[in-house]
């Protein structure tokens, strides 16, 4: 492409295809040949707004030996042509024009969404018998041999203003074709490689993903790992600081023992009864209690980092026969609290029967040593299959959870306002749910009850509606 | 050849001081007063054992008390190389833990040990259950250690 000499690209399709770009030239070339050695019309086919020549055939001798061969009238040639093919604004427009060297040419542009980047040219003929004196002076002029440049012009046919219209045209529409199929050619290559590259990003992005999501299973088991080896180490000392604590315990109860039946001053007796009746053993008392609370705290972390590293097996669980065996469990502390539980038809799930079993103790325990001040317990139990889901919903009378503490009671330690305990039966019931592909929803209203939804998969075979 | 209790020589591995005089206590405050010798990691322990240096005595009945956790050679490690050394094999096992955490009590058991304890929490528990551990050592055969 010579049009760089514009400087900008403005004149190219979508600001960067020359024709080059979008035709073969080689086989226009081909097809423009065999035209021309069909018919005998010449063809110009030249870049735009360049005028570079990209195809010629049948170029008559008067044009290629005479005109274009003399310097002086090959830059009328290049003049007559420029005035011609700049005067081609729109598609389907042809411009019949004579030259100045005293022939016809007729132009076609070929334009490419709005762009002007070539133009056809046919022509080198008459429309009218010519006027042979203009020539003998064109002869004499450019210094050209009269009679060869006569007999060359006599070569040149005469043809209707018609057929020259409708042949320039033909050729214009045969090139804005080529051009244009060369375009959506080369869109669809750039939209290919666009694609290629946004599917080869996204391919990397999910790569990355996964290498994420091992590195965060791998910190997760390290987390769980350290957890595991924190709380064995934590015991260690506790066990000491607790074993050590009960001898002083029973030290202190030997030396009241010994005290009871020593004499000495009554004021030293006194001062050491106080030490050893009173100030000792209450010391002692808020150690052993301090050491048992962190033993039961050690205790629920080690059954957390337990939960992480217990493998899930999943299999049916008749829910029915689970829940019987796990009411039967809890038959003592429920009949203490008076409590009731109305338990309809469960559907079987596909998940741990272990953890699932220890997920609803730790729920039914909770709403058991959580219930309303003022009234026995009734707690209400169900289940239905949701499109491949089990969702079983356990719903109590008790004190509920405020508004404000319903997103923490997951959390692993925390324990609603004014409540004993360790902080974990719902976390670790939340964590095997999730474990077993399921989950855990709370509705809850302070002071009426709370309703518990968990989530599993269904046993296979079990369908919506299903009870 | 002595097969009864009285004669049973306790081994205890234990690295951590306190914990070995707590179980040491515990064990006299409910009547078991055979003789405890202590070491104070896997690897003196296994040395005593296979005879590395003067250790077994041929004909004596031994019970080996095996802290799970010890630095550099632990008790699950001891626990293994007991089992299968078959001079050894016999020599009743009893594992020594601080959590009751089944995945290590079941580990021990595959292994071959005989009983676990978790260390003293509290004391009334921890007698309990060494009166039970009484009755087990009563029921087992301890057996003796076989002259080379």
């Amino acid at each position: 492409m010579n049009a760089t000499a514009l400087g900008k690209n403005e004149h190219l399709v979508d600001g960067k295809y020359g024709i080059a770009d979008l035709v073969d030239l080689e086989r226009l070339r081909g097809v423009f040949e065999k035209f021309t050695r069909a018919t005998g019309f010449t063809i110009g086919f030249l870049d735009h707004p360049g005028l570079n020549i990209l195809a010629a055939t049948g170029w008559r001798d008067i044009c290629t030996k005479f005109h274009r061969g003399c310097t002086v009238s090959a830059a009328i040639c290049v003049k007559s042509n420029g005035h011609l093919l700049n005067a081609l604004d729109e598609p389907g427009r042809v411009v019949i024009e004579a030259c100045e060297n005293g022939l016809v040419d007729c132009a076609t542009p070929v334009i490419i969404k709005g762009k002007h980047i070539a133009s056809l040219a046919t022509g080198q003929l008459l429309l009218e018998a010519p006027d042979i004196e203009r020539f003998r002076r064109q002869a004499k002029l450019y210094g050209f041999d009269e009679p060869a440049y006569l007999a060359a012009l006599r070569e040149i046919p005469v043809v209707s203003r018609e057929t020259l219209r409708d042949i320039t045209l033909f050729l214009g529409e045969i090139a804005s074709v080529v051009s244009e199929m060369g375009y959506t050619n080369l869109v669809i290559k750039e939209e290919a490689k666009k694609l290629e590259k946004e599917i080869s990003e996204r391919k990397r992005a999910e790569l990355e993903k996964e290498k994420l999501n091992r590195e965060l299973v791998e910190k997760e088991r390290e987390m769980e790992n350290f957890l595991y080896v924190t709380t064995h180490d934590l015991r260690g000392p506790l066990v000491n600081i607790q074993g050590f604590t009960q001898n002083l315990e029973r030290y202190t109860g030997e030396l009241r023992a010994v005290l009871a039946r020593t004499s000495m001053a009554p004021e030293a007796k006194e001062e050491l009864n106080k030490l050893a009746g009173g100030s000792i053993p209450k010391a002692l008392n808020f150690v052993l209690e301090s050491s048992r609370k962190m033993d039961a705290l050690i205790t629920a972390l080690l059954s957390v980092s337990r939960l992480g590293r217990v493998e899930m097996k999943p299999e049916t669980v008749e829910m029915n026969g689970l829940m019987k065996k796990i009411l039967v469990s809890l038959r003592y502390q429920l009949e203490e609290a008076g409590g009731k539980i109305k338990c309809g038809s469960l559907p079987p799930c596909k998940a741990d029967p272990e953890a699932v079993s220890q997920l609803f103790v730790n729920l039914l325990d909770n709403a058991v040593k959580y219930r309303h001040k003022d009234r026995a317990p009734v707690i209400e139990l169900s289940g239905e299959v949701k499109g491949g889901r089990v969702v079983y919903t356990l719903a109590d009378n008790g004190s509920g959870i405020p508004r404000g503490e319903l997103r923490d009671i997951w959390n692993v330690f925390y324990r609603a306002s004014g409540k004993k305990g360790e902080g974990i039966g719902l976390p670790i019931a939340k964590r095997i749910a999730e474990k077993n592909g399921g989950d855990i929803r709370v509705e809850s209203r302070e002071g009426e009850g709370s309703v518990f939804y968990v989530e599993l998969p269904a046993a296979e075979g079990e369908k919506n509606g299903e009870q | 050849m002595e097969n009864n209790n009285d004669g049973v020589t306790i081994l205890m591995a234990e690295d951590d001081d306190g914990h070995a005089l707590l179980v040491q206590e515990r064990f006299e405050n409910v009547g078991v007063h055979n003789p405890i010798i202590r070491f104070k990691d896997g690897q003196e322990t296994w040395d005593f054992l296979s005879g590395a240096k003067p250790g077994l005595e041929a004909g004596k009945g031994y019970l080996l008390l095996l802290d799970i956790r010890m630095p550099g050679l632990d008790g699950v490690e001891v626990l293994k190389r007991v089992k299968q050394d078959p001079r050894l094999k016999s020599m009743p096992v009893i594992m020594l833990t601080t959590t009751d955490d089944p995945r290590e009590i079941n580990l021990c058991y595959e292994l071959g040990c005989n009983n676990y304890l978790v260390k003293p929490v509290e004391f009334e528990k921890f007698a309990e259950v060494i009166k039970r551990l009484g009755l087990f050592l009563r029921i087992v055969k301890v057996g003796s250690i076989r002259a080379e």
